[in-house]
């Protein structure tokens, strides 16, 4: 095994694999960065280069954009409010709002420090799983699956602060959303009209940037003044102070790095509900989170941060051991294995220990090597922030309409993002959360696919299994532990007294 | 009664009609695909129900303090008092204008013309100077036509008046 990982190292060291790898690097750190291109569009303008390149070449420029682009994606969430892909949605949160505080260097750079703390986390995990892969995955089936996706639904009512009905009923209308569309398991179209275009259901990107990004833009309009409220400070202090955040909270660094690499062992599930579920996760434990969560509190940027690039870690796992991969770039990386010889399963895992090394030596080179090219830049990103409106809003909003368009390469995309915008608007103004609408609209084809199966299987005894008794349990924990949180607290306050 | 009719359970009573329209719907679809929805709706209507039941109860006991992003609870970014002012509203209906204004112009005109051009005439309405105007245009033409189509190849549509003449 030692020989396997040393031989891994060697061959993504090469000068021409470590060069490829570099180009990975700017490749997303730029081009992924803008909102609407994903790893998934640049991944699949390299894939066929990889025909002219050898196994460790061709993997050190596909794996090393992959890898990265969580990183990159954070970039416009927190400068702009607008989500770079489906990771950073949850970076807005407590990014944004840090941005308009003249934190944004802070804010980049604990983004940074943390994402590449989570990648070398969810590679290290990789590493300890390969031994146990096949009974950590075997151990849970649809009815589990389903279970721990009600987990995140109840996370809905956990980011919704102090007003969890109108969270729960904002995550409803979500899930109530994502049943547009043609139903996955019987092809009977829902909610259609009919009409061609909501087939393929709602698209995450433009609503994402819809709900998120016109109002903000809206906003900073009216508000006349730039993002940053205040003057920016000294950005270097800034940016050390980012730096250490990310080691000071190296608890929470951990555990939500287990969040996202738990997250991505779960085929289908994705960057979108990890950072949600590490954002509820960082806003359930963390100590005062509820009063400071949604304010500008670095902890929530940290938790979102580190969740989605460990999620990469974990998402290898099926997809090297079991050739399951667990979404559509992962496929394309698939594929790419599959274009320089290399089949993943148990092939990967015994005779070509070595290719599974070097992915492994990727995830953890690449992250760090983003991470500092990233906070070397930290300066002009955060000078963004104090720009005119003038200039700021027609370039984001262009940027915005060009992104939504590339969901689908429909004019409809750009309608929804406006749609979207609109209602935004109004939940914004009337104190309806939004964050809850897109969890609800991530997680609604999930819980219906798991749900569908394990009735198929189990009809209605699924819910007796006890693995999803055992879920269920951490599920009501979950629930009652802010209550039993906050009557402590309360008792704790009344004793001092 | 200016409590009933407030923005906010205004709100709620259109995501309530919604949901029943969702349960309505449902009964259209065969069993297994109606289950979902029905549950999802279902549900829907009882947290609706549940909040405006509690917020009545809630308003007996005490006043309301905050408004919008502001209330107490609401997990979002907060809102100025900028933006509520008469000149806020007056931009925010000004910006609303010209994202409709830009999605009529790619429909008719189409993305390689509408863009620079919304970027320009956005830019010199706001008072910035021609010099920045134009190169920022022109930036953005560029971003349009190299990067997302020559390089991305994504297939901007033409826009259907300039479609009438070529």
């Amino acid at each position: 095994m030692i020989d396997a990982a040393i031989q891994g190292l060697e061959g993504i060291l090469q000068w021409k694999a470590f060069g490829l790898m570099i180009v990975g690097i700017l490749i997303s750190s730029t081009l992924v960065a803008m909102p609407g291109i994903g790893s998934k569009t640049a991944i699949a303008l390299l894939l066929p280069f990889a025909f002219v390149l050898d196994k460790y070449e061709a993997i050190a420029l596909i794996v090393s954009v992959w890898a990265v682009s969580n990183t990159a994606n954070s970039i416009t969430a927190i400068l702009f409010s607008v989500p770079g892909g489906g990771g950073s949605q949850a970076t807005i949160m407590d990014g944004y709002p840090m941005a308009k505080n003249g934190e944004a260097a802070r804010a980049l750079a604990a983004s940074f420090t943390s994402s590449a703390l989570g990648g070398v986390i969810g590679a290290i995990v990789l590493l300890a799983a390969i031994p146990i892969l096949r009974p950590l995955v075997l151990l849970l089936g649809p009815p589990e699956f389903f279970m721990l996706v009600m987990m995140g639904v109840v996370m809905v009512g956990a980011l919704s602060g102090k007003a969890p009905l109108k969270g729960i009923a904002v995550g409803v209308f979500g899930l109530a959303i994502s049943l547009i569309g043609i139903q996955g398991q019987s092809g009977e179209p829902r909610y259609t009209f009919e009409y061609i275009y909501l087939f393929d259901g709602i698209g995450l990107v433009p609503l994402t940037i819809g709900l998120f990004a016109i109002p903000e833009l809206i906003a900073l309009a009216a508000r006349k003044g730039t993002i940053s409220d205040v003057a920016l400070g000294d950005i270097g202090a800034g940016r050390r102070q980012g730096i250490k955040d990310a080691f000071i909270h190296w608890w929470l660094v951990v555990r939500s790095s287990i969040v996202g690499v738990w997250v991505g062992i779960i085929p289908g599930l994705g960057s979108s509900v990890a950072d949600w579920f590490a954002y509820g996760h960082a806003l359930q434990t963390c100590k005062g989170a509820r009063e400071t969560f949604g304010k500008g509190d670095v902890r929530g940027v940290i938790a979102v941060d580190a969740a989605t690039n460990a999620k990469e870690g974990g998402a290898l796992i099926p997809t090297l051991a079991f050739g399951i991969p667990g979404s559509s770039t992962l496929a394309l990386i698939f594929a790419g294995l599959l274009i320089v010889g290399i089949t993943p399963g148990r092939e990967i895992l015994t005779t070509q220990l070595d290719v599974t090394f070097s992915i492994i030596w990727l995830l953890i080179i690449s992250s760090i090597l983003t991470s500092l090219l990233c906070l070397a830049f930290v300066k002009q990103m955060a000078q963004a922030t104090t720009l005119r409106p003038s200039i700021l809003v027609p370039m984001v909003l262009a940027m915005a309409v060009l992104g939504s368009f590339a969901n689908s390469n429909r004019l409809e995309d750009v309608a929804v993002m406006i749609i979207f915008g609109l209602i935004g608007l109004v939940l914004r103004a009337t104190g309806w959360p939004r964050p809850p609408l897109l969890l609800g609209l991530v997680l609604g084809p999930l819980a219906e696919r798991f749900m569908w199966t394990s009735y198929q299987i189990y009809e209605f005894g699924f819910l007796l299994r006890p693995g999803v008794l055992i879920i269920f349990g951490l599920l009501v924990l979950s629930l009652a532990y802010p209550m039993i949180q906050k009557r402590y607290m309360a008792k704790r306050q009344a004793g001092a007294l | 009664m200016k409590h009933v009719f407030s923005a906010s359970n205004i709100v709620g009573a259109i995501l309530l009609a919604y949901f029943v329209y969702v349960v309505i719907g449902s009964f259209e679809f065969s069993p297994l695909p109606g289950l979902f929805p029905m549950v999802v709706g279902g549900v829907g209507i009882i947290v609706i129900v549940v909040h405006f039941v509690a917020k009545v109860i809630r308003q007996s006991e005490e006043t309301p303090a905050g408004t919008g992003a502001n209330a107490p609870g609401a997990v979002d970014f907060e809102i100025t008092e900028d933006e509520t002012s008469r000149e806020g509203i007056r931009i925010t209906l000004e910006q609303l204008a010209w994202v409709f204004g830009l999605f009529f112009s790619l429909w008719a005109f189409g993305f390689y013309l509408s863009v620079p051009v919304f970027v320009f005439a956005y830019l010199k309405r706001n008072g910035e100077s021609w010099r920045l105007s134009l190169i920022l245009a022109t930036v953005m033409a560029v971003v349009v036509r190299g990067l997302f189509n020559e390089l991305l190849n994504l297939p901007f549509p033409q826009g259907v008046l300039i479609s009438l003449f070529t």
